[in-house]
């Protein structure tokens, strides 16, 4: 529960009536401008420094402060206590690339054209880098992981400090945290900065020699079973999407998994506290904005998974963490709104005095929310994948959930009651009746997104192609039939 | 073909199918690990160079005295051999002077970082002087200064990435600063330990191999890694470019770290360590 003022009463709202917080949309190119798509809520004086910090392959229950007894992360904990949690953050698409091209962007993976890593992204889209130089007096840095195809991260902004390098947060979090310190405390200019810090843990989990080919350390399993997590309640053994590095693995190397990706946790967050704790002692620490995301979870053994790419809620949801000392209020867990990392433009763009990003009709500022005012919010949130399968899923405010698979099946969780998503609804009536709801949010969703025909440019590969066609095969399918059955209706 | 050669051929097949050594052929045995040499796990990280390892032999070491040059090896991903591919980022180089009990450290770390889309590293340059005190080479005052240099070969040093931290340490409370104000502060009880210090620990044989040490570790001169425990696991021999060569290994575990390995030579050197990605192997 949040503080005074925060408490909105839930209320069916339709996500295109909003207009206190959201873009007019535009089809202005990037390199030409208007002067603005709405007025500027304040003098570039008052625009906050905005630190956007990510990490990667972070379950969002995976910080001490949210009561996991398995991880220490002092530093994220601060910032839980400092700041506004979002306890219903959700990517957009459980992947690395897909995920970041749409928090650069505010646009979904299948208008972004970006539906698997290593795709290109369309080179029409902005993204806000570029945004912010073109309409702010912004100073824009870039440090550490970008992992944004086709659109270099030294196109877009300003400084790059450290440009993204081997893949191992172990090797290279180091220098991207003393880097991005560095600036912060360095910093002589009076105009405002936008800094994305892109920090690789725990994304290591997927590298290490038990996980990408043989036992390797994963063989001291047996030896440090005492402080190896147990499994989740919803674990299975032979889950059939087990990757080649799972086949074979004991319920110990399980364990000594989740073992090893919280320690990765642990590295990353004092990484965090170097760059917060660079924040806190800097000139303009009372005039930075903090946020605190992650591009994507892991299945941590739910359901027998590991890694991401699919829709339950162990890869589809991430930490959330916005903090802004004496502009918000701190120590909030905010459960009831549903919220998108697609949202980060549409909120930096709100501080810094910028238009919307054209186009981001489902990109929404968090502003009125951290400042604690009553706004409509969305009735729903959507999230895309196309590893594992190709899928779709919604949460709605009644914390129902659906998603929806290409070949026409729907998988149908109540999560208020079964968070663990244990238990499948479809077939009763309870499931029948979510499954309905849950279609006119598909049929909206489809309604609101331009989708990025198929792509045409350099570098693609045939699965690119293949994945991208058959998913807008599937929408425009979805989005006839499901008009049809809401004109019939 | 002969019954003879026939039998012997089947027979041979018929035992390189069983052992998975024909995959096209062999039942895939999910409770054997695909890279045959993982163990012992101790060397796993680094089996891709260990063929070319020829382990450094020197004079016997004075006391307190020393100087050991490591170079960094990543390990990048497992090849289709089933080895890992480790490439070499640059290198360590640690010295130690004074008295057994009260060392002064020299750090020189260069470490280049592989850009994507990029020909040629950005490289990272770490300097260090630590001052050290007490049986357990426990820190009392250190200095960390860091930098880095455009992407590419021989380019200048980026603007504004230079940067000084001091630290210090007096049994209760650690403390960071920057140009003479505070950046950050911890409670600490205990010893502090640099990662850099660990050798002289080893070297020094001060531990004792039946009882687990307990410290917190200094990372990078500015991070902490709380409740660390190294404890003796044994001895060990794997093959080397010198032939086989047996070792000492000791394993290291706590908050914010995966298991590490120290792997000490029969003048309880530590000649390798192995992390995860990032492991050192001793050049000189």
């Amino acid at each position: 529960m949040g503080p005074p003022g925060f408490d909105i009463p839930f209320r069916v709202w339709n996500a295109h009536t909003m207009n206190t917080t959201r873009s007019t949309p535009s089809d202005q190119p990037v390199g030409s401008p208007s002067p603005g798509n709405r007025p500027r809520r304040h003098s570039s004086s008052d625009n906050p420094n905005i630190v956007f910090i990510h990490t990667d392959q972070q379950h969002f229950e995976a910080l001490s402060a949210y009561g996991n007894p398995w991880v220490e992360t002092p530093h994220m904990d601060r910032l839980v206590k400092e700041g506004h949690s979002f306890m219903k953050m959700h990517c957009i698409s459980p992947i690395c690339v897909p995920a970041r091209t749409s928090w650069m962007t505010g646009r979904t993976s299948k208008e972004t054209g970006v539906p698997v890593n290593n795709a290109p992204l369309n080179p029409d889209i902005p993204d806000l880098a570029q945004w912010l130089r073109q309409h702010t007096n912004y100073e824009t840095f870039h440090t550490g992981k970008w992992h944004i195809v086709n659109r270099s991260e030294r196109e877009s902004f300003d400084r790059v400090l450290i440009q993204q390098g081997p893949r191992f947060g172990e090797q290279t979090d180091p220098d991207v945290a003393r880097s991005a310190a560095n600036v912060i405390l360095n910093r002589q200019s009076d105009r405002p900065f936008f800094m994305s810090v892109g920090l690789m843990n725990p994304h290591d989990c997927c590298y290490t020699a038990g996980a990408a080919g043989g036992l390797g350390k994963f063989q001291l399993a047996d030896r440090l079973l005492d402080k190896c997590p147990p499994l989740p309640e919803s674990f299975v053994p032979d889950h059939p999407d087990h990757t080649r590095h799972t086949a074979g693995w004991t319920e110990d190397h399980w364990r000594f998994y989740l073992y090893s990706y919280y320690r990765m946790v642990e590295m990353v967050d004092e990484y965090v506290g170097t760059i917060c704790d660079a924040i806190r002692k800097s000139e303009s620490a009372d005039n930075t904005m903090i946020i605190l995301t992650s591009d994507h979870g892991d299945g941590l053994g739910f359901h027998g998974r590991l890694s991401k790419g699919f829709l339950e809620d162990q890869s589809w949801r991430v930490p959330g963490i916005v903090v802004f000392p004496g502009r918000i209020p701190a120590d909030v867990r905010d459960h009831q709104h549903l919220i998108c990392t697609l949202d980060i433009p549409a909120t930096v763009c709100d501080y810094a005095g910028a238009p919307q990003l054209p186009d981001t009709p489902l990109s929404y500022s968090w502003r009125p929310i951290l400042e604690g005012q009553a706004v409509p919010w969305r009735d729903y949130v959507v999230g895309e994948t196309s590893t594992s399968y190709l899928g779709v899923s919604f949460r709605d405010n009644l914390d129902t959930k659906t998603i929806f698979y290409d070949d026409g099946n729907v998988d149908v969780y109540n999560t208020a009651e079964d968070p663990l998503e244990m238990n499948k609804l479809q077939g009763t009536p309870e499931g029948d009746s979510i499954i309905q709801r849950h279609r006119g949010w598909f049929r909206d969703y489809l309604n609101h997104i331009q989708l990025s025909p198929l792509p045409t440019w350099d570098h693609l590969r045939p699965n690119h192609v293949r994945h991208y066609g058959e998913y807008l095969a599937w929408y425009e399918r979805m989005r006839q039939e499901l008009n049809n059955q809401e004109d019939k209706s | 073909m002969k019954r003879r050669t026939f039998i012997k051929n089947s027979a041979l097949f018929s035992a390189l199918i069983s052992m998975g050594h024909i995959p096209c052929y062999a039942r895939r045995d999910t409770n054997r690990p695909r890279n045959i040499f993982t163990e012992p796990p101790a060397i796993e990280p680094i089996t891709g160079i260990l063929p070319e390892f020829d382990p450094p032999t020197y004079p016997p070491v004075t006391a307190g005295e020393w100087q050991l040059k490591y170079n960094l090896i990543r390990w990048h991903e497992i090849q289709a051999n089933g080895l890992p591919l480790n490439i070499d980022d640059g290198h360590l180089l640690v010295q130690r002077e004074g008295s057994p009990t009260a060392g002064h450290y020299r750090i020189n770390r260069r470490m280049g970082l592989p850009v994507w889309g990029f020909r040629g590293s950005q490289t990272c340059i770490l300097e260090a002087e630590l001052q050290a005190q007490g049986s357990a080479e426990s820190l009392r005052n250190w200095t960390v200064t860091t930098f880095h240099h455009e992407p590419g070969l021989n380019t200048p040093e980026q603007p504004d990435s230079r940067i000084t931290i001091e630290g210090s340490y007096n049994g209760s409370h650690v403390r960071l600063l920057r140009e003479n104000a505070l950046l950050s502060e911890w409670s600490l009880s205990g010893p502090l330990i640099a990662s850099w210090a660990i050798p002289e620990l080893l070297l020094s044989n001060t531990l004792d191999r039946s009882t687990p040490f307990h410290f917190t570790m200094l990372e990078e001169g500015f991070r902490l890694r709380r409740s660390q425990q190294l404890v003796y696991e044994g001895a060990i021999e794997f093959e080397t470019a010198a032939g086989k060569v047996a070792f000492d290994s000791w394993l290291q575990t706590g908050t914010g770290i995966l298991p590490i390995h120290w792997i000490t030579d029969q003048q309880a050197c530590p000649q390798i360590m192995t992390h995860s990605a990032l492991n050192w192997l001793l050049s000189n």
